[in-house]
């Protein structure tokens, strides 16, 4: 049995990282799989294409919270860092302020630069799923451009004998 | 066109538009959301007929006495009705034999859940790494019992772990090899080992 890497007909439409493993998402010719890794154990939920009745990707707003909290957290460290400097505090605290807030802020460029957070759903006639692993507009929007027209394609083709 | 519920605030929300174009917005949130419908949402599912009573000379449901037998099931061989038989990989079965799941590879597209024992294996040699060796012998050895133990498991389904295995096996010798000589060494000689 060969692993769905080495699988011609599988293509990988997204990966990322929960709080619980990595996670990762292919395309077959008939099923969308979604595997979790949870430490030892592959966790894995198949979605027959013919069976999706929609994909649904919006916006969530833990990307706003998150960057007002990294941007409060660089403005007081990078305050911390002036009012250290203009009173003349010893090095090491300037260091770890300094440190902080350059810390902080290079996080709040990588999340600026990442885009807006988002989540994408899987609706079938059962269940509504989350895609864990997709936490960005971009990278669900990736995954959902590729695995609508397979749906789509799967769906508006007679079934198999 | 089929509504969808808003993931935030659940208010119905009609996709417009072409397929894979456009943008919606929740009229009660505000929330922007893509969303793609596919034919599989209009499709109206039919209600089951009316399960059929069993009459005389008929054969009647293991579970359902009442209810005309329409397929044997395919692992234990009791007659089921329209009700009872579950078709799944193109076996016909009961409730109580999907209900065992027994590892079959029939019974493959049930399988939601595999151990990956490269994966146990290398955590248990790293532990003896992190151990400073003291405890080679015993995670080496406990690292060949789990693979040994796993050998005829599944594969990962994601990833190759023929080659993981392989190098889990090296690592675990090398373990035990290195670790009973440190031992047998410290024991038979504890003046080479104080400073």
């Amino acid at each position: 049995m060969t692993s769905l890497r080495q699988d011609p007909q599988a293509t990988r439409v997204a990966s990322g990282y929960t709080v619980a493993g990595r996670t990762s998402s292919w395309l077959t010719p008939r099923q969308l799989v979604v595997v979790e890794l949870h430490l030892v154990t592959e966790e894995f939920r198949r979605f027959d294409l013919s069976k999706i009745q929609a994909l649904v990707l919006y916006r969530t707003r833990t990307g706003l919270v998150g960057s007002l909290l990294l941007l409060a957290g660089t403005l007081l460290f990078a305050a911390l860092t002036v009012v250290g400097l203009s009173t003349q505090a010893p090095q090491p605290v300037l260091f770890i302020s300094g440190g902080a807030a350059l810390l902080l802020a290079l996080s709040l460029g990588i999340h600026w630069w990442s885009g807006p957070t988002a989540r994408l759903d899987i609706h079938t006639a059962v269940q509504r799923y989350t895609v864990p692993g997709i936490g960005r507009w971009r990278s669900g929007l990736r995954m959902l451009d590729r695995v609508a027209p397979a749906a789509r394609a799967a769906q508006e083709s007679p079934p198999a004998p | 066109m089929k509504t969808l519920p808003c993931p935030l605030c659940r208010a119905a929300v009609t996709p417009v538009g072409a397929p894979g174009t456009g943008m919606e917005q929740c009229p009660d949130c505000g929330v922007k959301l893509r969303i793609e419908v596919f034919p599989a949402a209009e499709k109206v599912e039919t209600p089951a007929a009316p399960q059929a009573r069993s009459g005389p000379g008929e054969a009647a449901c293991f579970y359902h006495e009442s209810r005309r037998a329409v397929v044997p099931c395919d692992r234990c061989g009791r007659f089921l009705c329209a009700l009872c038989d579950l078709p799944v990989g193109g076996l016909h079965l009961c409730p109580a034999c999907l209900g065992s799941r027994t590892q079959d590879a029939a019974l493959a597209p049930l399988e939601s859940r595999r151990l990956r024992p490269d994966l146990i294996a290398g955590y248990i040699l790293l532990l003896g790494v992190l151990s400073c060796g003291v405890l080679f012998p015993l995670t080496g050895l406990a690292a060949l019992g789990v693979l040994r133990r796993f050998r005829n498991h599944p594969p990962s389904l994601v990833d190759s772990s023929a080659g993981r295995i392989r190098l889990a096996y090296v690592l675990a010798v090398v373990e035990v090899v290195f670790g009973t000589a440190f031992w047998i060494a410290f024991l038979a000689a504890p003046q080479f080992f104080s400073p």
